[in-house]
């Protein structure tokens, strides 16, 4: 048992590492140039940053496929705000549309006795919604002063700072280890002490700041916010975190990790993909193919039961 | 006819993995026995038993009903043998209803041209509930409306439908009440009349020996003895399945019922759950205070709402001068719960017992926000060690554990984080003798050391062993309050339950 649970483990990791040896071979040394890598870095950093915020959201058994049309909304918050005030506050009031949108969806299913998940999903309609109504007469330009945060040194310490907190937090605080707890049993937690509403709540407002985050990059490098801003996001965190090993009912095999792993796979795919020549309409379905086949080749294959 | 042989099982083995179920074990049952099969957990009674029953195949060895070979690979087949198993926990399909749980994959007798015949399904489903005493379950009402004995009672009437040569009967009735075990105690004994077999596994001694016609121990796989009638003795069985002389007391051997005086935890005026209505207790410290009754009388209740787990509808629990409303308060207050139902309430299965232990004291640990991995390890180690847990190491998953060991990780829990009021329902359901005796010996541990226990048990010998007091529930009031006695005998409280 110990042997596969090492195996089960390591899987991702060591696919992670196969994938970008395989494009650097495959692609001549191209994929190793700095250019490429700063286009991976870019590619990989938003979905980086969702994904260390959902992992409390996963792990604890939950879904938050709100994400796309609340950063796409974000992303017209700030543009917006970059219109009156500096970076740092139309990022503040970003924030706490993030706040507010985790209370909101948490707060809903609480209060109506409706799978939190199931509350995303109407919820990411509704930004949507917003978002595709503020953006119709126009999509909204940020300031060329804004742009300069599209910055590779600037990315790379965020996502340092982020990945060590996310660190933090999830493994050696009460709210990440409440967090796996409640994805093993929430009747089990709630009686040893968990108080569970309130740790599930917290986790889609840790959600909401990161989807913030990843907004205010992604607003950065593209320069304006679109009627298709953020979308697709929700999507693909939950394909990083998984082809990262995080088991999709979350509990005590989730690490943070697989956010980590998983984003720079996802990213490390497409990138490579893309450099050989592949159309990138087939790549959303390779990416696919190749979740399918890691989600398989990890899923823990349960034993029979030893009865005696 | 009585003297046939209905079933023999020569040289079984079973392993899985590395570990050894069964090794070359024997056993024959004759026509008319009700043959009862003990052992510790890790014995492979279980296991047998699911061989038998079509469950899964042995290894190796043979078996044979009434002359005939038997090698089922499922319990279709075995059915067909004439092999009928009824189970511990849940053997109902959730969804469908109660008639087409009885005859479960059996449609094809109600089938014409492809088309099921529902009413005649019914009338079929409504003569196997008479046929085992039962006519107050309808048969078209959902599994789903039906409590936990009910949906035993259907799983009854189903092994029994197909009219049996061999009913199995593993471990079911611990979780019964008397109406429940008194309908399967009335089908095995017309069964034996019939000339037909019963083999009964339970660790329940006292009800082997008033039920069963003859017993085999079993003990690490192998079949250590069979005794008749004359030799059944609880003492040598006792002997027989732990392989050694069990020294000492089982339960407490005082009768000093003395406490420290102080009332600890209090409930007054306590509506809780669906029968619990306007309950007072008074728990003091140091003492070992027991709640009895039967099943549905609301005494599990009495655990729930004592620890804030279940809302009040009236009244109030106090701890001190603390009220306690949900679970956070009664932890802050020292209280710790030990639930009824193990694996669902008690302890997370996928996690490990490291994590499990430390659930509790993670506020505890926190030094700021900051828990230490060496400090949670240190402290399950610690439980670990102190509740002598049988295991590898603590990262082990909870899953990979026996049910005594499990619940001594769900009581190390409340250890490690400095409980001082323990509330424990049906504390030694469903765990083996050793377990059993070592916990009890925990339990006094903790009075002398003046904790305070409430103890729910539906195991009348158990209360009376160990308990400083005991109130008995009866449809949802006190009916009375017994002082521990050495005088005190089950018929006496019996009364007060029914």
């Amino acid at each position: 048992m110990k042997k596969g649970q090492s195996l089960h483990k390591g899987l991702p990791l060591v696919c992670m590492i196969f994938l970008f040896l395989c494009f650097t071979v495959i692609t001549g040394g191209r994929f190793l140039s700095g250019n490429n890598m700063e286009v991976l870095l870019n590619q990989a950093f938003g979905v980086l940053v969702a994904s260390i915020g959902a992992t409390f959201v996963y792990a604890h058994g939950g879904m938050d496929l709100s994400i796309a049309g609340l950063s796409g909304f974000c992303m017209c918050m700030i543009a917006y705000c970059l219109n009156y005030v500096n970076w740092f506050w139309a990022l503040l009031a970003a924030l706490a549309v993030g706040v507010v949108s985790g209370i909101l969806t948490s707060g809903i299913s609480i209060a109506m006795n409706i799978p939190a998940f199931i509350v995303s999903i109407c919820m990411g309609n509704i930004w949507r919604g917003i978002v595709l109504t503020i953006t119709s007469s126009s999509w909204m330009e940020v300031p060329a002063s804004f742009l300069k945060f599209d910055n590779w040194i600037i990315k790379i310490i965020t996502m340092i700072v982020l990945i060590i907190t996310g660190f933090y937090i999830f493994d050696f605080t009460r709210i990440g280890k409440d967090m796996k707890a409640i994805g093993g049993s929430a009747e089990v937690a709630r009686l040893s002490g968990v108080r569970v509403t309130l740790e599930m709540l917290l986790a889609y407002v840790i959600m909401g700041i990161f989807t913030t985050i990843t907004a205010f990059f992604t607003l950065a490098r593209v320069g304006v916010a679109s009627s298709t801003a953020g979308s697709g996001l929700d999507m693909d965190v939950l394909i990083a975190l998984l082809l990262g090993g995080l088991p999709l009912t979350g509990g005590a095999g989730s690490r943070m990790i697989c956010a980590v792993v998983g984003a720079f796979s996802l990213a490390i795919l497409g990138n490579g993909l893309i450099l050989c020549g592949v159309d990138p309409k087939v790549v959303d379905g390779i990416k696919g193919a190749v979740l399918l086949i890691v989600v398989f080749a990890t899923m823990k294959k349960k034993e029979g039961q030893i009865i005696t | 006819m009585k003297n046939e042989i209905l079933l023999v099982c020569k040289k079984i083995s079973k392993n899985f993995g590395s570990t050894c179920a069964l090794k070359e074990a024997d056993l024959e049952i004759p026509c008319g026995d009700i043959r009862g099969l003990i052992g510790e957990n890790g014995s492979g009674k279980s296991t047998l038993s699911s061989i038998i029953s079509g469950v899964q195949m042995a290894d190796s060895g043979e078996m044979w009903i009434k002359g005939e070979v038997h090698h089922p690979r499922s319990m279709l087949e075995a059915q067909k043998h004439k092999i009928s198993m009824i189970v511990q926990e849940t053997g109902t399909i959730p969804g469908i209803t109660v008639a087409a749980n009885i005859f479960i994959g059996q449609e094809k007798m109600f089938s014409s041209r492809g088309i099921l015949r529902i009413r005649k399904m019914m009338d079929a489903a409504r003569r196997a509930l008479e046929n085992i005493g039962v006519t107050d379950i309808a048969p078209d009402c959902p599994i789903d409306a039906l409590n936990f004995e009910n949906r035993k009672i259907v799983e009854i009437a189903r092994a029994m439908a197909g009219d049996p040569d061999l009913l199995i009967v593993d471990e079911t009735t611990t979780a019964l009440s008397q109406r429940g075990r008194q309908i399967l105690y009335n089908i095995m004994e017309k069964m034996a009349d019939d000339g037909k077999s019963v083999l009964f596994i339970s660790h329940d001694m006292e009800e082997l020996m008033q039920v069963c016609r003859s017993i085999t121990v079993l003990r690490d796989g192998v079949m250590v003895k069979n005794l008749c009638q004359e030799e059944m003795e609880i003492e040598r069985i006792k002997t027989l399945m732990v392989g050694r002389e069990l020294s000492g007391n089982y339960y407490r051997a005082d009768y000093d019922s003395s406490h420290k005086g102080k009332v600890v935890l209090s409930g007054r005026h306590v509506t809780c759950g669906d029968i619990l209505e306007n309950f007072d207790f008074d728990l003091h410290g140091g003492e070992i205070l027991g709640i009895g009754g039967l099943t549905d009388s609301g005494m599990h209740d009495v655990g729930r709402a004592a620890f804030g787990a279940s809302k009040l509808l009236t009244g109030e629990i106090r701890a001190g001068n603390k009220l306690i409303k949900n679970a956070s308060d009664a932890i802050a207050a020292k209280i710790g719960y030990v639930p009824k139902n193990r694996d669902t309430e008690s302890v997370i299965l996928d996690d490990s017992i490291l994590n499990n232990i430390v659930l509790p004291a993670l506020k505890i640990l926190s030094n700021k926000s900051y828990i230490s991995p060496v400090k949670e390890s240190d402290l399950a180690k610690e439980g670990v060690d102190a509740l002598s847990i049988k295991c590898r190491e603590a990262t082990q998953d909870v899953r990979d554990l026996s049910g005594g060991n499990r619940q001594k990780v769900a009581v190390a829990k409340w250890i490690m984080n400095g409980t001082e009021i323990f509330i424990m329902d049906c504390p030694t359901r469903g765990i083996d003798i050793s377990v059993k005796a070592y916990l009890y010996q925990l339990i006094y541990r903790l009075k002398t050391e003046g904790k305070s226990i409430m103890m729910i048990s539906e195991e009348m010998t158990e209360l009376i062993g160990m308990c400083d007091r005991i109130l008995i529930v009866k449809d949802g009031r006190l009916s009375h309050e017994f002082e521990r006695s050495e005088t005190l005998s089950e018929n006496d409280i019996i009364q007060y339950m029914i």
